[in-house]
């Protein structure tokens, strides 16, 4: 007789005399074990059970459950053909005697046919349940993607290049980049949500909607008295002798009304969500390079000088939407022909390798001190120097970069 | 080395005792103690940092979160953290929000 598997059959003493010859016969190897003792075997899991119907259902499925659960199962029963009743009722089929081999094969199989087919669909159910989320979160990454820009600008005598790389399907981090004050100034932004996943990726589409249209808007300087800062002078930072300048320069009101309005926004509503984000905002004068930015407990960004120094560009302000009342200054500084600045979120130097080392500053700023011959240059050696990093670890954090740089002279 | 939070309470402080790295995938276990922690309205939260090697910004997230639970009027010690974790804390300015101490002066 062909050998079709393991078979439990589990009985009271002295009850289904003659079923484990039948159903050896049947063809399975049979092992016995008593009602009473088959919650303490450890053995493993047979391919069926047959189980003496004088268990209640409740007693069947404890021992259907201490086998591992999903088990092909028979009731038997040489006594009261009344006692299969509550069985049948349950969806498990039963059989009487005689217990003749070919018949209890049938039965045996039949009832294996059914596990697998229910399983079967289970597991089909899940799998649709799998890719309508995995769906969902594609049309996510879409709308997501929408909310980048499609196009950076490119203002004569400069190069500006982007990199974004999600570590899942939606992200937290984001860039833009984008003409202000009629086309006078060019503002760009890298900035970084806390946390991960969804609801990072619905903040970001919140805040990045706040400081693109907060930058847009032609704003005056007078909301500013309402946030206590009378001085007008206090706004500014930077070099002492640049602090001089009395008016404010072109286009920093709509770089502090971005950041700041953002901020406020999300302090005023969402502060219970305990959702903010670290930003860089910065504004160059294509004509000379001047840069005026607002560091919102951002990773400093690095001006790249032509000599290969860098000057960092520390934070003028908290993370944005983190503590209500804050103030933002604005920082200032000069991008000189054949300079780079380098923008990143924390997902460059937070990089791990498999053994969990971290990419680390370091690291980055030998790549950044090389000489930098495009932004999409920089940006390539910067992602090189990563993946020779990281090599086969899964990316944890969401990578995102920005180059501006400005044209060395004679080139266009 | 894996991130873990343990609790103690005494009168009213309540101290989170931390370990390992504080990244996204350990929020979770961190915003449950300072849930815990709440739960006992204490006047003092404090954090011994010493051991905790890394806060990821989902990290911070936390500890925002922590002065959202806790109320203004709960001052959080941040107790003998180590740099990278200082300068995480330092870069976004929650250090305003926060003492921080080298070691634990109640």
């Amino acid at each position: 007789m062909e050998e079709l598997g393991s078979l439990l059959l589990v009985r009271e003493p002295g009850a289904l005399t003659g079923m484990a010859d039948a159903l050896t016969a049947a063809g399975y190897a049979v092992t016995s074990s008593l009602l009473a003792d088959v919650l303490a075997d450890r053995a493993g899991a047979p391919d069926a059970v047959v189980l003496d119907a004088v268990c209640t259902p409740a007693q069947r499925a404890g021992v259907i459950e201490h086998l591992g659960g999903a088990l092909p199962v028979l009731v038997a029963t040489d006594g009261d053909p009344a006692l299969v009743e509550p069985h049948l009722s349950a969806g498990v089929d039963a059989v009487l005697p005689p217990f003749l081999p070919p018949l209890l094969r049938a039965r045996v199989e039949s009832a294996r046919e059914l596990v697998r087919l229910t399983t079967g669909s289970t597991t089909s159910a899940q799998a649709a349940e799998q890719a309508r989320i995995e769906k969902e979160l594609q049309i996510g990454r879409d709308i997501q993607e929408g909310f980048l820009p499609r196009t950076l600008p490119q203002p004569a005598g400069w190069d500006i290049a982007a990199r974004f790389r999600p570590a899942r399907e939606v992200a937290g981090d984001f860039y833009d980049a984008f003409e202000m004050v009629n086309g006078r100034r060019v503002g760009f932004v890298v900035a970084d949500v806390c946390d991960k996943g969804v609801g990072a990726a619905l903040f970001m589409a919140l805040i990045r909607t706040l400081v693109r249209s907060g930058a847009q808007q032609n704003v005056s300087m007078g909301w500013m008295d309402e946030a206590g800062d009378r001085s007008g002078r206090d706004w500014l930072s930077g070099e002492a002798s640049t602090r001089k300048r009395a008016l404010p320069s072109i286009g920093t009101g709509p770089l502090l009304n971005a950041v700041a309005g953002a901020s406020k926004y999300m302090t005023d509503n969402h502060l219970e969500q305990g959702y903010f984000a670290t930003m860089f905002f910065g504004m160059i004068d294509p004509k000379d390079g001047a840069l005026l930015y607002v560091n919102g407990g951002h990773n400093p960004p690095a001006i790249v000088r032509g000599d290969g120094t860098r000057q960092d560009l520390p934070p003028t302000g908290p993370a944005v939407g983190m503590l209500p009342g804050v103030q933002f200054r604005i920082g200032e500084a000069k991008l000189e022909r054949g300079d780079t600045l380098f923008a990143y979120t924390d997902g460059v130097p937070e990089a791990k390798d498999e053994d969990g080392r971290f990419f680390g500053e370091a690291r980055m700023y030998a790549l950044l001190e090389q000489p930098v011959e495009t932004s999409a240059g920089l940006l390539d050696r910067v992602d090189a120097g990563l993946h020779a990093f990281v090599r086969g670890a899964v990316p944890f954090d969401d990578i995102t970069m920005m180059a501006v740089r400005r044209l060395p002279a004679g080139e266009t | 080395m894996p991130f873990d939070a343990t609790l103690s309470t005494e009168g009213q402080v309540a101290t989170i005792t931390l370990t390992g790295e504080l990244d996204a995938a350990a929020a979770p276990a961190f915003r449950a103690r300072i849930e815990e922690a709440a739960g006992a309205s204490p006047e003092r939260l404090v954090l011994m940092a010493e051991r905790l090697s890394y806060m990821s910004s989902a990290g911070l997230r936390s500890l925002v979160f922590a002065k959202q639970k806790m109320g203004q009027a709960v001052d959080i010690y941040i107790v003998a953290a180590q740099d990278p974790v200082i300068e995480t804390i330092r870069l976004t300015g929650f250090d305003h929000s926060v003492i921080m101490q080298e070691a634990y002066v109640g």
